[in-house]
């Protein structure tokens, strides 16, 4: 992704003030209008067959750096040399719920990723919710369990940040300031906790990108992109991100009045893809969500990658076999399958 | 200054760059809100030429990417640089920017009258921004009429039982939790305003530091709330920031450094509304 250099346009000048404030962040274009095609074609391929797989653990005890090295390999994950960049949902903490992506997990990709010959791994969040993104780290024993591998932890919140130009255009954004852990890293892994959402149904790979948006740029909890029209920005940062792999934790999920206050689920899954859209239609209908009735989700397979399940080549379990129906708010009843 | 108020400050020292600025996390390049902070934190002349030299034609100090204009730093420029010209054109631009009318709704209720002060320009207003402004303004400008309106929405936000979430009170029929920080920042904002709603927010957060004390921003915040509230507390927060930094240094998070510095020193007086 091409960036621009953040000393010439980030803190704002006498000479360009009023300009910039004059600009009004507006909701964003109309989702599924046929006619509309708002993103820069040559940015974005057709989307072709992807490969996702879905894994059964039932606890978080279990020799997850096997299950991890097993389903990154079942997606033909290619990390030789690179700088990885983990990217897990951590957003708030609770100890008597699921919200976040659970830190032994990310140790065990940390782990299983080293062994597929990557050169570096590091972990980086910058949390939507709570602005101490190191109460949300230390308390959740993220920070413990990295320590335990040896990986290092980046705060995206405050991490250095480049300017992204934006290549698709649901929002009136244009540009997003992104950090460097996420532009220069070779390859971005989006690690999301499946779980219910109650503004966009359900998050996984493609919603987790909210947390690579510095929140000292967009306000907290990233309220900014939620100004912009939240389906519409789920769409433009996903597709400036653009993650390389997706792992998501479906251990232990959460349904009902998520990202942050729903009930613990066990799913006993992990889902892995070598393409976000596929890996999330997948993991929607492990949910008993419908994909298609997901607009964010359905808008996502036109230009970002694949929402056919007829091209997402499936390794692993029969999604029939492991589908929980997430219970959702009764707002949402209408996208379950 | 005892000693280990004196390390935080030397902490933050350490963190300013050439051009009198301060980064987000030591070693980044100069941005408006660790600058702000670091500058009230160590009365700083670098620091307000800084704040000063980034100062836009409509007073505000911020970061700006496009679209999204974040001014929220403006609050704590508007202390960090001094009384003079820059300063009362920063408060010129708080009482301005008063984020626009927003609709109630079932979901997320409010009290529609108030508007606090958002993130970045023209959107809706939270605790936290709104918190800054209203100090900024009790502090400097205390005629302010946007006063009443901050105030009014933090009353209006205040969590069941009381402290803050980040925006609201009630969404989706639940009743938020309030969270030491932002409770922190408001009862910063709140000291001698509303005797009621400051006991509520300070038991509040008796019980809140404690169980978020592993957060370097969290204690920090809490310390500087309980101090100007006089609260007996106080001195046992004052330990957990102490206890953080030397585990993490915070994790070189600029803006929680200066906090503490503030918190544990002497500018800590800097902040008190009389």
């Amino acid at each position: 992704m091409a960036a621009m250099d953040r000393r010439t346009f980030l803190v704002r000048s006498a000479a360009v003030a009023g300009v910039a404030g004059a600009a009004a962040v507006v909701g964003g274009r109309i989702l599924r209008h046929p006619q509309e095609r708002p993103w820069d074609e040559a940015a974005f391929a057709p989307p072709g067959t992807a490969r996702v797989a879905v894994l059964r653990a039932t606890s978080y005890d279990v020799d997850l750096d096997g299950i991890v090295g097993e389903g990154l390999r079942a997606i033909g994950a290619d990390v030789r040399d690179a700088r990885v960049l983990l990217k897990p949902n951590l957003v708030e903490f609770d100890e008597d719920t699921a919200i976040n992506t659970d830190p032994r997990l990310v140790a065990a990709a940390v782990f299983a990723l080293r062994r597929m010959g990557a050169a570096d791994v590091v972990v980086g969040e910058g949390p939507g919710h709570r602005r101490d993104t190191q109460f949300v780290v230390t308390s959740s024993g993220l920070l413990a369990a990295l320590d335990a591998v040896d990986a290092r932890f980046v705060d995206l919140n405050i991490d250095d940040i480049a300017r992204v130009p934006l290549r698709s255009r649901y929002t009136a954004l244009g540009a997003l300031w992104l950090p460097r852990a996420i532009t220069d890293a070779d390859v971005v892994i989006s690690m999301p906790k499946m779980k219910t959402h109650h503004w966009a149904g359900l998050t996984l790979s493609l919603k987790n990108c909210f947390g690579c948006v510095p929140g000292r740029v967009y306000g907290w909890p990233k309220n900014a992109l939620h100004w912009a029209g939240l389906e519409q920005a789920i769409l433009d940062v996903a597709a400036a991100v653009r993650p390389d792999y997706a792992i998501v934790d479906g251990i232990v999920g959460m349904e009902g009045n998520g990202p942050i206050s729903g009930t613990p689920v066990a799913s006993n899954v992990l889902v892995f893809g070598d393409d976000p859209v596929a890996t999330d239609v997948v993991g929607a209908s492990v949910m008993g969500f419908d994909p298609q009735k997901v607009t964010y989700l359905a808008e996502a397979a036109r230009f970002l990658g694949q929402g056919d399940m007829d091209r997402i080549r499936s390794e692993g379990e029969d999604v029939d076999d492991v589908t929980t129906d997430f219970a959702v708010l009764p707002r949402f009843a209408s996208l379950k399958a | 200054m005892g000693r280990n108020g004196t390390i935080l400050a030397s902490r933050v020292r350490e963190a300013q760059n050439a051009d009198g600025g301060f980064g987000p996390r030591v070693g980044l390049p100069s941005e408006p809100e660790p600058t702000a902070v670091a500058t009230i934190a160590l009365d700083d002349e670098r620091g307000r030429a800084w704040l000063g030299e980034h100062q836009a034609d409509d007073g505000s100090v911020s970061l700006d990417a496009g679209v999204v204009v974040n001014d929220s730093a403006t609050a704590f420029a508007a202390i960090g640089l001094g009384s003079g010209d820059g300063r009362e054109r920063a408060l010129d631009h708080l009482e301005a920017a008063l984020a626009p009318d927003a609709r109630s709704t079932a979901d997320v209720p409010f009290d529609t009258s108030f508007h606090g002060w958002a993130w970045t320009e023209s959107t809706f207003g939270w605790v936290d921004p709104t918190a800054r402004a209203v100090l900024a303004l009790r502090l400097l400008r205390p005629g302010a009429k946007a006063i009443e309106d901050g105030v009014g929405m933090l009353r209006d936000r205040e969590t069941v039982g009381g402290g803050w979430n980040y925006g609201n009170r009630v969404v989706l029929g639940e009743d938020l939790e309030p969270y030491a920080q932002t409770t922190a920042a408001a009862l910063v904002a709140l000291q001698r305003a509303d005797p009621a709603l400051e006991q509520r927010g300070l038991s509040a957060l008796r019980r809140l530091w404690r169980a978020e004390r592993d957060g370097g921003l969290t204690v920090a915040l809490a310390t500087a709330a309980l101090r100007l509230h006089g609260d007996d507390d106080a001195r046992a927060c004052e330990r957990a920031v102490f206890d953080v930094f030397d585990r993490s240094g915070f994790m070189d998070d600029v803006v929680a450094l200066a906090w503490a510095a503030i918190a544990t020193g002497p500018e800590l007086t800097r902040l008190e509304v009389r």
